[in-house]
């Protein structure tokens, strides 16, 4: 028989505090992780569509990791690498009691190691000196990295990888990892999403693809509102989640506490458009249907949805499309939220994130609130979705993820008693 | 005597720069990659700090003999009073090189596997570093 999979370890970096408790607490309260966007060097910051980023603002690489790490890892991984440290510790899994090779790693990672990629590619511009090119460039260029830095921190011998999906990219992770535990092939995964792109290249880059917010360059808060009719696009945010799933029983034997599990997981392509999702949100309503299939539960079980919605016009409406042809009458009972709204877009950490602010939830029976839904989009209007936390008993949640490649995923949360 | 000091005061000093360390946490004796604990990585950077401070460029080759602080110390005063323009390096590393104390430094490295077969390195170490100036 196939093996339960559960969530006993957290681990965050966001825009809204380093901590799983801290991240909380400001998600609950509403608090706003989205600022004004730190003068790129000499670049014309004026000349940037979108000026508001979820910038993680209070992280000292110097007081979570030895100095050289500080000075030379890329942020991504020094972000995924504080997170998982906290997640092992939260989840008091102690490498020199497990089989080395059953514990695995799997990094959800889209961007990769873009900070440093940017400033090596212009440094070997400006001045001309190809030897003096970074040489930890490559290793942390290579979009394992991460991986590597996380197993070789604690051990960790089992199977090792990173799924790329752009925006879903941690949301595999979780699901792969829950795969991998349920096949049998390791009892504990160490889960990590992690991004840190922004970047003068990629902010532009987003800007000219006209993903990101523009209107609201002098107001920063108000410019990640999912659902709200005054939505523009997305903000570009930074930051990582890491989770530790293992095996029920591997749980229980070493009397771990249960946060949740991971019930069930869905993967699809749309094979449609590689940066907009289909208008019907027929895929979106497959995807969630597959999951909670995967899962053995009904849609009508469902209580909560922690949405993908970045707060673009057409994917935070094609996701309630399909949340509504899916769910039928249970969508009006539903609580949704976008996370998005207090942190921004953390690209590949978003699935990760999701998953823990539905962890939290389900622990905690709150949700926490969708920020600046003011004026409701009568395309998006679900009586689920509020400005402020709301307080609901979670025993089945879905966590969308949804990602550029034209590729989308859901995983499926479950309280665990 | 003061040059000889001088570069010595330098060399730790940029050493402890690049570790983030109190200079004074720098002794000779170090070895670098085991008391100050660099990776193949680590040394590279290193290498780099010091062609900066002492505005030279150090082979490869050459780089691969230091195995304590001292030893980059007399490498550095070895080449900074060659005559300008002579083929220093080759006057200065290729002698040691072939001498009794082992390039522990490759050797360690090749154990962590990152410089392929030290063995045929050390052979082509002469004809390469020929080339190199000529």
């Amino acid at each position: 028989m196939e093996k339960r999979v559960v969530i006993t370890g957290l681990g965050v970096i966001s825009p809204i505090g380093t901590g799983v408790a801290e991240f909380w607490k400001a998600a609950l309260a509403g608090t706003s992780g989205i600022s004004a966007v730190p003068p790129f060097d000499t670049l014309p910051m004026e000349a940037y569509r979108s000026r508001v980023v979820g910038r993680v603002r209070d992280f000292e690489p110097a007081a979570h990791l030895e100095a050289t790490q500080a000075e030379r890892l890329d942020r991504y991984a020094q972000f995924g690498l504080v997170a998982a440290r906290e997640a092992i510790d939260d989840a008091a899994l102690k490498m020199d009691r497990e089989v080395p090779h059953r514990v695995g790693v799997i990094v959800g990672a889209g961007m990769g190691a873009m900070t440093m990629a940017e400033r090596e590619l212009t440094r070997l511009y400006l001045e001309l000196k190809p030897n003096r090119v970074a040489p930890g460039f490559i290793p942390a260029i290579t979009m394992n990295s991460l991986g590597g830095l996380i197993a070789i921190a604690h051990g960790a011998k089992g199977p090792n990888y990173t799924i790329s999906t752009a925006c879903s990219s941690s949301a595999h992770a979780i699901g792969q990892a829950m795969s991998s535990i349920r096949a049998g092939q390791t009892d504990a995964m160490i889960v990590v999403g992690a991004d840190a792109s922004i970047t003068p290249l990629v902010l532009a880059g987003f800007g000219t693809l006209r993903a990101l917010s523009q209107r609201y360059n002098d107001e920063p808060e108000r410019a990640s509102r999912p659902f709200d009719r005054g939505r523009d696009g997305f903000v570009l945010g930074e930051g990582a989640g890491a989770l530790i799933l293992e095996s029920l029983p591997h749980a229980k034997k070493r009397r771990a506490k249960i946060y949740a599990e991971v019930a069930g997981y869905a993967a699809t392509s749309e094979a449609y458009n590689m940066v907009i999702p289909q208008e019907d949100g027929v895929e979106m309503a497959t995807t969630m249907a597959m999951a909670l299939r995967d899962a053995r539960t009904a849609a009508a079980q469902v209580d909560y949805v922690n949405a993908h919605a970045t707060s673009t016009v057409r994917g935070d409406e094609v996701e309630i499309r399909g949340i509504r042809r899916l769910l039928k009458a249970r969508a009006n009972k539903v609580l949704i939220s976008a996370t998005k709204s207090s942190i921004g877009h953390t690209l590949s950490a978003a699935g990760c994130i999701g998953a823990i602010a539905t962890t939290m939830a389900i622990q905690t029976d709150l949700v926490h609130p969708t920020l600046n839904y003011e004026d409701p989009d009568p395309e998006c209007r679900l009586p689920g979705i509020a400005a402020k936390p709301q307080e609901r008993r979670i025993k089945v949640a879905l966590v969308n993820a949804f990602g550029f490649g034209s590729n989308n995923s859901s995983l499926v949360l479950k309280r665990y008693d | 005597m003061t040059v000889k000091t001088d570069v010595a005061e330098r060399l730790r000093s940029t050493v402890a720069k690049e570790l983030k360390q109190d200079v004074s946490s720098i002794t000779t004796e170090h070895t670098l990659r085991g008391d100050l604990k660099l990776n193949s990585l680590d040394a590279i950077e290193l290498m780099f700090r010091i062609e900066e401070e002492f505005d030279l460029s150090i082979p490869d080759d050459d780089m691969q003999a230091f195995v304590k602080v001292g030893d980059v110390i007399d490498y550095l005063q070895r080449r900074l009073s060659g005559e300008p323009g002579a083929p220093a390096p080759k006057a200065a590393a290729t002698p040691p090189a072939a001498a009794p104390p082992p390039p522990v430094f490759k050797t360690a490295a090749a154990a962590q596997r990152v410089t392929p077969a030290p063995k045929a390195a050390a052979k082509k170490a002469k004809p390469k570093a020929a080339r190199r100036r000529a």
